[in-house]
């Protein structure tokens, strides 16, 4: 396609065209990806923020309603996704070690398909805490139809549903992102000289693991 | 080491598989630290939000340091992520300046109502007699008065 470029310099074919170099690339991108990480950082700053607010404004509701989340299966998800969260940097470390020649794809996409599968799990146990709520009509604001709690825990739900329902949001466009991801991975794509789409996709999964380590406690294991 | 790692060109830092479990390890044992603490109710209110922020703030900083490869990133990226921290962290500040202080403001106003409530009643009676404020031709009332029946108006009409 682009003819002009001289043969005698390096220009694979995952060199985009408007980039000099590999690593001017590759620098690139992680740029801008911990830039969307920290506007994901930012967007998520709102929900905590509604939290202590209402956490300030109602202590005892909050910890009487608290009680109707079961931390067990929070700290179920919370392992789940810890190991996700292993298992995605450990093919990003696949990629590190793959032969730019004949890249061995068997274990990266292993781990990845790992990843995807430890998203789901994640996503049924919030499917079953969710329509466990829904049923005792534990849901946010005017639909609040639930007895035997304090006045206005209407509130507690609408920070629940709100803050894990925009993480549960990240983890489903982490399914596409990732299965995306491995779909490249098992045709070749990454290898020791360039793995920074596996990479980035990797910040993306850990930063949904980051959010969660927060949420556990503050949702699960108020006192 | 981390320096010298972040310039170099072609190879990429490669994490030992013993460090990547040891720390996963390190995330599972603080995991079952903090449900302890809260299941032991060590901890209550302001406190215990305290301690398990402490844990998470470990954790995520094991996860960003180690997993997200941190450590080995060019500086700046680090920098440009840590902003983020610092401006959430000047948003929840000045949230909580007002947050915590509006039901002061509320005894404030509740404080000087007598006040209020003579002034109130001094710009409806400003407002009484429009034609001295409208008509300039009417020479009747004093510059100096003209200008605080018109302060009085605008406070009025604020309301």
């Amino acid at each position: 396609m682009s003819t002009e470029h001289a043969e005698d310099h390096e220009h694979p074919s995952y060199l985009a065209h408007h980039f000099h170099t590999v690593q001017q690339q590759v620098d690139a991108a992680k740029l801008g990806m911990w830039l969307f990480l920290v506007t994901e950082v930012l967007f998520f700053s709102g929900l905590f923020m509604a939290y202590i607010a209402v956490r300030t404004w109602y202590p005892e509701m909050f910890l009487d309603t608290s009680y109707q989340l079961d931390w067990k299966l929070g700290a179920v998800n919370t392992i789940v996704l810890l190991f996700s969260s292993l298992t995605v940097a450990l093919a990003v470390r696949e990629a590190q070690l793959a032969d730019p020649k004949n890249p061995q794809t068997g274990k990266m996409v292993g781990y990845i398909a790992v990843t995807i599968l430890c998203a789901m799990g994640f996503l049924l146990v919030k499917y079953i805490e969710y329509s466990a709520k829904i049923d005792h009509g534990f849901v946010p604001g005017f639909l609040f139809t639930g007895e035997g709690l304090l006045d206005n825990a209407h509130l507690f739900f609408g920070v629940y549903f709100c803050m894990t329902g925009l993480h549960g949001i990240h983890v489903v466009l982490g399914i596409g992102v990732l299965t995306w991801i491995g779909i490249r991975a098992s045709r070749g794509d990454f290898h020791k000289r360039y793995h920074v789409p596996l990479e980035n996709a990797g910040l993306y999964w850990h930063l949904v693991d980051l959010i969660w380590i927060f949420l556990f406690p503050l949702l699960y294991l108020v006192k | 080491m981390s320096s010298a790692a972040a310039h170099g060109h072609d190879e990429p830092h490669v994490t030992s598989l013993q460090v990547y479990l040891g720390i996963f390890g390190a995330l599972l044992v603080l995991t079952v630290l903090t449900v302890y603490v809260s299941a032991a109710e060590l901890f209550h209110g302001w406190t215990s939000i305290g301690v398990a922020m402490g844990i998470a703030i470990v954790k995520a900083s094991l996860v960003a340091t180690i997993f997200m490869h941190m450590k080995w990133d060019r500086k700046f990226n680090v920098i440009v992520f840590l902003s983020s921290l610092w401006f959430a962290g000047l948003f929840f500040t000045f949230t909580w300046f007002d947050l915590s202080n509006r039901t002061r403001v509320h005894d404030i106003q509740q404080h000087n109502l007598p006040t209020l409530e003579r002034q109130a009643a001094e710009a409806e009676s400003a407002d009484a007699k429009p034609a001295a404020v409208e008509e300039p031709a009417h020479e009747a009332k004093t510059p100096a008065k003209a200008g605080k029946g018109k302060a009085g108006k605008g406070k009025a009409g604020k309301h």
